[in-house]
Protein backbone atom coordinates (compact mmCIF):
# COMPACT_ATOMS: atom_id res chain seq x y z
CA UNK A 1 0.00 0.00 0.00
CA UNK A 2 1.55 3.32 -0.87
CA UNK A 3 1.20 6.51 0.21
CA UNK A 4 -1.75 6.97 -2.44
CA UNK A 5 -3.10 3.66 -2.25
CA UNK A 6 -7.11 4.87 -1.28
CA UNK A 7 -9.97 2.16 -0.34
CA UNK A 8 -13.20 1.19 -1.99
CA UNK A 9 -16.08 -0.07 -1.53
CA UNK A 10 -15.11 -4.02 -1.59
CA UNK A 11 -18.00 -4.95 -4.34
CA UNK A 12 -21.92 -4.67 -5.24
CA UNK A 13 -23.12 -6.37 -2.35
CA UNK A 14 -21.50 -3.77 0.07
CA UNK A 15 -24.14 -0.89 0.90
CA UNK A 16 -24.37 1.58 3.45
CA UNK A 17 -26.33 4.58 4.82
CA UNK A 18 -25.68 7.30 7.19
CA UNK A 19 -28.46 7.23 10.20
CA UNK A 20 -27.50 10.71 12.58
CA UNK A 21 -23.94 10.47 11.84
CA UNK A 22 -23.11 7.01 12.12
CA UNK A 23 -22.81 4.68 9.26
CA UNK A 24 -24.28 1.21 8.87
CA UNK A 25 -23.22 -0.88 6.56
CA UNK A 26 -24.65 -4.41 5.32
CA UNK A 27 -23.59 -7.16 3.31
CA UNK A 28 -26.09 -8.30 0.97
CA UNK A 29 -24.41 -11.29 0.36
CA UNK A 30 -23.51 -12.86 4.46
CA UNK A 31 -26.51 -10.56 5.82
CA UNK A 32 -23.88 -9.17 8.59
CA UNK A 33 -24.44 -5.55 9.56
CA UNK A 34 -22.11 -3.26 10.89
CA UNK A 35 -22.31 -0.69 13.03
CA UNK A 36 -19.62 2.34 13.07
CA UNK A 37 -19.74 5.16 16.13
CA UNK A 38 -19.08 9.12 14.69
CA UNK A 39 -15.33 8.62 14.89
CA UNK A 40 -15.57 5.92 12.77
CA UNK A 41 -17.91 7.03 10.46
CA UNK A 42 -16.05 10.22 9.93
CA UNK A 43 -13.23 8.00 9.09
CA UNK A 44 -15.33 6.13 6.08
CA UNK A 45 -16.91 9.22 5.01
CA UNK A 46 -13.22 10.06 4.30
CA UNK A 47 -12.12 7.01 2.92
CA UNK A 48 -15.30 6.60 0.64
CA UNK A 49 -14.27 10.46 -0.88
CA UNK A 50 -11.22 9.20 -1.55
CA UNK A 51 -8.49 9.84 1.05
CA UNK A 52 -6.03 7.71 1.22
CA UNK A 53 -5.67 5.11 4.44
CA UNK A 54 -2.23 6.65 5.16
CA UNK A 55 -3.02 10.32 4.89
CA UNK A 56 -5.51 9.78 8.11
CA UNK A 57 -3.30 7.58 10.00
CA UNK A 58 -0.87 10.62 9.20
CA UNK A 59 -3.51 13.30 10.71
CA UNK A 60 -5.17 10.76 13.45
CA UNK A 61 -2.52 8.03 14.40
CA UNK A 62 -2.57 4.32 14.83
CA UNK A 63 -6.00 4.82 16.30
CA UNK A 64 -7.33 4.35 12.81
CA UNK A 65 -5.71 0.95 11.88
CA UNK A 66 -7.96 -2.19 13.88
CA UNK A 67 -10.56 -0.11 11.61
CA UNK A 68 -8.69 -0.42 8.81
CA UNK A 69 -7.98 -3.93 9.53
CA UNK A 70 -11.80 -4.74 10.27
CA UNK A 71 -13.28 -3.00 7.06
CA UNK A 72 -10.71 -5.16 4.89
CA UNK A 73 -11.28 -8.66 7.14
CA UNK A 74 -14.96 -8.03 7.03
CA UNK A 75 -14.52 -7.39 2.97
CA UNK A 76 -16.28 -3.98 3.03
CA UNK A 77 -13.77 -2.31 1.63
CA UNK A 78 -10.40 -3.34 -0.12
CA UNK A 79 -7.65 -1.33 -1.49
CA UNK A 80 -7.92 0.30 -5.20
CA UNK A 81 -5.25 0.23 -8.15
CA UNK A 82 -6.43 3.52 -8.74
CA UNK A 83 -4.50 6.39 -6.90
CA UNK A 84 -6.75 8.24 -4.20
CA UNK A 85 -5.44 11.19 -2.75
CA UNK A 86 -2.75 11.26 -0.70
CA UNK A 87 -3.22 15.22 1.20
CA UNK A 88 -6.13 15.86 3.23
CA UNK A 89 -7.95 18.73 2.71
CA UNK A 90 -9.09 21.49 4.70
CA UNK A 91 -12.23 19.93 5.03
CA UNK A 92 -10.91 16.56 5.97
CA UNK A 93 -8.79 17.70 8.65
CA UNK A 94 -11.94 19.82 9.83
CA UNK A 95 -13.76 16.59 9.71
CA UNK A 96 -11.06 14.72 11.72
CA UNK A 97 -11.36 17.57 14.00
CA UNK A 98 -14.45 16.83 15.16
CA UNK A 99 -13.34 13.32 16.91
CA UNK A 100 -13.27 12.95 19.89
CA UNK A 101 -13.53 9.49 20.45
CA UNK A 102 -11.50 6.00 19.32
CA UNK A 103 -13.77 4.79 16.16
CA UNK A 104 -15.28 1.79 16.49
CA UNK A 105 -16.56 -1.11 14.67
CA UNK A 106 -19.51 -4.11 15.82
CA UNK A 107 -20.19 -7.00 13.57
CA UNK A 108 -24.12 -8.32 14.28
CA UNK A 109 -25.74 -11.54 12.14
CA UNK A 110 -28.74 -11.90 13.84
CA UNK A 111 -30.84 -10.65 11.07
CA UNK A 112 -28.88 -12.66 8.40
CA UNK A 113 -31.51 -15.26 8.09
CA UNK A 114 -33.84 -13.21 7.23
CA UNK A 115 -32.20 -10.70 4.60
CA UNK A 116 -30.86 -13.59 3.19
CA UNK A 117 -33.76 -15.08 2.54
CA UNK A 118 -35.75 -12.19 1.86
CA UNK A 119 -36.90 -12.48 -1.73
CA UNK A 120 -36.09 -8.78 -2.48
CA UNK A 121 -32.99 -9.38 -3.00
CA UNK A 122 -30.61 -11.06 -5.53
CA UNK A 123 -32.93 -12.06 -8.21
CA UNK A 124 -31.13 -13.70 -11.35
CA UNK A 125 -33.80 -13.05 -14.32
CA UNK A 126 -32.14 -15.97 -16.15
CA UNK A 127 -32.14 -17.99 -13.32
CA UNK A 128 -34.55 -17.82 -11.36
CA UNK A 129 -35.43 -16.09 -7.90
CA UNK A 130 -34.36 -16.15 -5.11
CA UNK A 131 -31.09 -17.50 -5.42
CA UNK A 132 -30.04 -18.25 -1.94
CA UNK A 133 -26.85 -17.39 -1.02
CA UNK A 134 -24.34 -20.32 0.59
CA UNK A 135 -24.74 -20.32 4.03
CA UNK A 136 -21.93 -17.92 6.11
CA UNK A 137 -19.63 -20.26 8.15
CA UNK A 138 -21.11 -20.10 11.77
CA UNK B 1 -55.49 -27.99 16.16
CA UNK B 2 -56.08 -24.18 16.48
CA UNK B 3 -57.64 -22.47 13.82
CA UNK B 4 -56.25 -19.64 11.58
CA UNK B 5 -57.44 -16.73 10.11
CA UNK B 6 -55.79 -16.53 6.38
CA UNK B 7 -54.99 -12.55 5.87
CA UNK B 8 -53.52 -11.04 2.16
CA UNK B 9 -52.20 -7.99 1.76
CA UNK B 10 -53.70 -6.59 -1.48
CA UNK B 11 -52.22 -3.61 -4.01
CA UNK B 12 -52.92 -3.64 -7.24
CA UNK B 13 -52.97 -7.63 -7.34
CA UNK B 14 -56.59 -8.36 -9.55
CA UNK B 15 -54.18 -10.17 -11.77
CA UNK B 16 -53.25 -12.87 -9.41
CA UNK B 17 -55.20 -12.66 -6.01
CA UNK B 18 -57.76 -15.42 -7.38
CA UNK B 19 -55.23 -17.65 -7.70
CA UNK B 20 -53.63 -16.81 -4.39
CA UNK B 21 -57.49 -17.57 -2.83
CA UNK B 22 -57.95 -20.69 -4.65
CA UNK B 23 -54.70 -22.05 -3.30
CA UNK B 24 -56.24 -21.04 0.13
CA UNK B 25 -59.73 -22.78 -0.48
CA UNK B 26 -57.65 -25.58 -1.67
CA UNK B 27 -56.39 -25.88 2.09
CA UNK B 28 -56.64 -29.71 3.45
CA UNK B 29 -57.68 -27.43 6.56
CA UNK B 30 -59.59 -24.48 5.94
CA UNK B 31 -59.36 -20.69 7.75
CA UNK B 32 -62.08 -19.58 10.04
CA UNK B 33 -61.69 -16.74 7.76
CA UNK B 34 -60.16 -15.05 5.17
CA UNK B 35 -59.23 -11.40 5.55
CA UNK B 36 -58.17 -9.26 1.90
CA UNK B 37 -56.67 -5.85 2.95
CA UNK B 38 -56.96 -3.91 -0.04
CA UNK B 39 -54.22 -1.66 0.15
CA UNK B 40 -55.71 1.42 -2.28
CA UNK B 41 -55.68 -0.31 -5.30
CA UNK B 42 -56.53 1.34 -8.52
CA UNK B 43 -57.12 -2.05 -10.42
CA UNK B 44 -60.39 -3.44 -9.01
CA UNK B 45 -58.64 -6.17 -6.63
CA UNK B 46 -61.48 -5.77 -4.32
CA UNK B 47 -63.73 -6.42 -6.89
CA UNK B 48 -61.87 -9.46 -7.81
CA UNK B 49 -62.01 -10.13 -4.21
CA UNK B 50 -65.96 -9.71 -4.01
CA UNK B 51 -66.80 -12.17 -7.00
CA UNK B 52 -65.07 -15.02 -5.56
CA UNK B 53 -67.09 -14.96 -2.61
CA UNK B 54 -68.66 -13.39 -0.50
CA UNK B 55 -67.72 -14.83 3.15
CA UNK B 56 -64.34 -13.40 2.67
CA UNK B 57 -63.66 -10.13 4.52
CA UNK B 58 -62.82 -7.44 2.59
CA UNK B 59 -60.92 -4.07 4.28
CA UNK B 60 -59.89 -1.12 2.66
CA UNK B 61 -57.54 1.36 3.51
CA UNK B 62 -55.26 4.61 1.71
CA UNK B 63 -52.09 3.20 -0.07
CA UNK B 64 -50.22 2.74 3.11
CA UNK B 65 -47.60 -0.41 2.31
CA UNK B 66 -48.10 -3.84 2.91
CA UNK B 67 -46.87 -3.91 6.15
CA UNK B 68 -49.49 -1.62 7.43
CA UNK B 69 -51.73 -3.88 5.17
CA UNK B 70 -50.95 -6.69 7.08
CA UNK B 71 -51.42 -5.25 10.55
CA UNK B 72 -54.96 -4.24 9.57
CA UNK B 73 -55.86 -7.62 8.49
CA UNK B 74 -54.48 -8.80 11.97
CA UNK B 75 -56.11 -6.40 13.97
CA UNK B 76 -59.26 -7.31 12.79
CA UNK B 77 -58.89 -11.40 12.69
CA UNK B 78 -60.44 -13.76 14.91
CA UNK B 79 -58.69 -16.72 15.16
CA UNK B 80 -55.78 -17.69 17.43
CA UNK B 81 -53.47 -18.29 14.59
CA UNK B 82 -52.62 -16.01 12.11
CA UNK B 83 -51.87 -16.82 8.39
CA UNK B 84 -50.23 -14.61 5.95
CA UNK B 85 -50.05 -14.78 2.21
CA UNK B 86 -48.49 -12.52 -0.18
CA UNK B 87 -51.44 -11.47 -3.28
CA UNK B 88 -49.23 -13.52 -5.90
CA UNK B 89 -48.00 -16.10 -4.25
CA UNK B 90 -49.46 -19.85 -3.70
CA UNK B 91 -49.99 -22.08 -0.80
CA UNK B 92 -49.69 -25.88 -1.40
CA UNK B 93 -52.77 -27.80 -0.23
CA UNK B 94 -51.09 -29.48 3.26
CA UNK B 95 -49.38 -26.06 4.17
CA UNK B 96 -51.74 -25.75 7.19
CA UNK B 97 -52.32 -29.04 7.84
CA UNK B 98 -48.43 -29.22 8.27
CA UNK B 99 -47.78 -26.13 9.99
CA UNK B 100 -50.65 -26.39 12.33
CA UNK B 101 -49.58 -29.90 13.27
CA UNK B 102 -46.14 -28.32 13.93
CA UNK B 103 -47.19 -25.86 16.47
CA UNK B 104 -50.14 -28.38 18.37
CA UNK B 105 -47.12 -30.55 19.18
CA UNK B 106 -45.15 -27.55 20.79
CA UNK B 107 -47.04 -25.02 22.52
CA UNK B 108 -43.33 -23.07 23.33
CA UNK B 109 -43.65 -22.64 19.50
CA UNK B 110 -44.97 -19.31 18.82
CA UNK B 111 -44.39 -19.23 14.85
CA UNK B 112 -43.75 -21.83 12.07
CA UNK B 113 -42.33 -21.23 8.55
CA UNK B 114 -41.73 -23.51 5.59
CA UNK B 115 -39.21 -23.93 2.61
CA UNK B 116 -40.91 -22.13 -0.76
CA UNK B 117 -39.89 -22.63 -4.27
CA UNK B 118 -40.08 -19.88 -7.09
CA UNK B 119 -42.52 -20.59 -9.26
CA UNK B 120 -42.88 -18.48 -13.36
CA UNK B 121 -46.26 -17.91 -14.86
CA UNK B 122 -46.40 -21.10 -17.56
CA UNK B 123 -45.03 -18.54 -20.58
CA UNK B 124 -42.28 -20.80 -21.17
CA UNK B 125 -40.32 -17.69 -21.89
CA UNK B 126 -38.06 -18.19 -18.80
CA UNK B 127 -37.93 -21.51 -17.64
CA UNK B 128 -36.38 -21.83 -14.37
CA UNK B 129 -32.82 -23.41 -14.30
CA UNK B 130 -32.58 -23.48 -10.81
CA UNK B 131 -35.78 -23.49 -9.01
CA UNK B 132 -34.57 -25.03 -5.42
CA UNK B 133 -36.45 -24.49 -2.76
CA UNK B 134 -34.96 -21.96 0.16
CA UNK B 135 -36.26 -21.29 3.38
CA UNK B 136 -38.79 -18.89 3.17
CA UNK B 137 -39.29 -16.57 6.51
CA UNK B 138 -41.91 -14.53 4.99
CA UNK B 139 -44.95 -13.63 4.97
CA UNK B 140 -46.35 -16.22 2.68
CA UNK B 141 -45.02 -19.04 4.73
CA UNK B 142 -45.65 -17.68 8.01
CA UNK B 143 -48.15 -18.71 10.53
CA UNK B 144 -47.82 -17.32 14.03
CA UNK B 145 -49.60 -17.51 17.42
CA UNK B 146 -51.78 -13.96 17.71
CA UNK B 147 -49.62 -13.46 20.86
CA UNK B 148 -46.59 -12.36 18.39
CA UNK B 149 -48.86 -9.18 17.17
CA UNK B 150 -50.50 -8.53 20.90
CA UNK B 151 -47.38 -7.89 21.92
CA UNK B 152 -44.66 -6.97 19.33
CA UNK B 153 -46.76 -4.27 17.72
CA UNK B 154 -47.48 -3.62 13.93
CA UNK B 155 -45.29 -4.19 11.32
CA UNK B 156 -43.72 -0.95 10.16
CA UNK B 157 -42.71 -0.27 6.49
CA UNK B 158 -39.37 1.11 6.11
CA UNK B 159 -38.95 3.95 3.73
CA UNK B 160 -39.04 2.31 0.20
CA UNK B 161 -41.40 -0.24 1.52
CA UNK B 162 -38.85 -3.19 1.42
CA UNK B 163 -37.66 -5.47 4.35
CA UNK B 164 -40.67 -5.50 6.36
CA UNK B 165 -40.18 -8.83 7.29
CA UNK B 166 -36.89 -8.94 8.29
CA UNK B 167 -37.39 -5.48 11.24
CA UNK B 168 -40.71 -7.38 12.47
CA UNK B 169 -39.75 -10.67 12.45
CA UNK B 170 -36.40 -9.88 13.98
CA UNK B 171 -38.48 -7.87 16.94
CA UNK B 172 -40.91 -10.98 17.30
CA UNK B 173 -37.47 -13.18 17.95
CA UNK B 174 -36.21 -10.35 20.33
CA UNK B 175 -39.37 -10.17 22.05
CA UNK B 176 -38.13 -13.79 22.98
CA UNK B 177 -40.66 -15.78 20.71
CA UNK B 178 -39.45 -19.11 19.10
CA UNK B 179 -40.06 -19.22 15.68
CA UNK B 180 -38.92 -22.38 13.15
CA UNK B 181 -38.68 -23.13 9.70
CA UNK B 182 -40.14 -26.86 8.45
CA UNK B 183 -37.82 -28.70 5.61
CA UNK B 184 -41.28 -29.22 3.82
CA UNK B 185 -41.93 -26.80 0.54
CA UNK B 186 -45.10 -25.64 1.38
CA UNK B 187 -45.27 -22.55 -0.50
CA UNK B 188 -44.44 -21.21 -3.71
CA UNK B 189 -43.33 -17.64 -4.98
CA UNK B 190 -44.45 -16.31 -8.27
CA UNK B 191 -41.55 -14.31 -10.29
CA UNK B 192 -42.75 -11.87 -12.49
CA UNK B 193 -40.47 -8.81 -14.14
CA UNK B 194 -41.25 -5.64 -12.23
CA UNK B 195 -42.69 -7.52 -9.56
CA UNK B 196 -41.48 -6.55 -5.73
CA UNK B 197 -39.54 -9.22 -5.83
CA UNK B 198 -37.46 -8.87 -8.68
CA UNK B 199 -35.68 -5.66 -7.94
CA UNK B 200 -32.27 -4.88 -6.94
CA UNK B 201 -32.73 -1.63 -5.93
CA UNK B 202 -31.72 1.40 -3.47
CA UNK B 203 -36.08 0.61 -1.91
CA UNK B 204 -34.47 -2.68 -1.17
CA UNK B 205 -31.12 -1.71 0.61
CA UNK B 206 -32.39 1.25 1.96
CA UNK B 207 -35.06 -1.35 3.93
CA UNK B 208 -32.48 -3.96 5.09
CA UNK B 209 -30.32 -0.67 6.45
CA UNK B 210 -33.47 0.86 8.44
CA UNK B 211 -33.97 -2.68 10.10
CA UNK B 212 -30.23 -2.75 10.55
CA UNK B 213 -30.33 0.27 12.16
CA UNK B 214 -33.42 -0.17 14.19
CA UNK B 215 -31.97 -3.68 15.84
CA UNK B 216 -28.89 -1.54 16.69
CA UNK B 217 -30.35 0.85 18.63
CA UNK B 218 -32.84 -1.64 20.25
CA UNK B 219 -29.48 -3.23 21.30
CA UNK B 220 -28.00 -0.34 22.55
CA UNK B 221 -31.36 0.53 25.03
CA UNK B 222 -31.13 -2.72 25.95
CA UNK B 223 -27.89 -1.78 27.13
CA UNK B 224 -29.26 1.07 29.33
Amino acid sequence: MTASTKFVLAGPDVVCEEFDGEFVILDLETGCYFSLNRSASAIWKLLEAGFAPLAIEAALGETIKPLLGSLQDHKLMAPSDEPGNSELDDQARISLGTIENAPTFEVFDDLADLIRADPVHDVDEAAGWPLQKEAIPS
Amino acid sequence: MQSYSAIIPAFNAAAFIGDAIASIRAQTVQPAQIIVVDDGSSDGTANVVRGIGDDIVILHQENRGVGAATTAGFAVSRAPLLATLDSDDLWLPNKMEAQLARLAEEASLCGVFAHIQPFRPADGQHASKRNTSVPGWLRTTMVIRREAFTTIGPIIDPPGGCGDMVDWLARVREGGHRLTMLEDTLALRRIRPGSLSSTHNADRDGGYLYAARQAILRKRAGQD
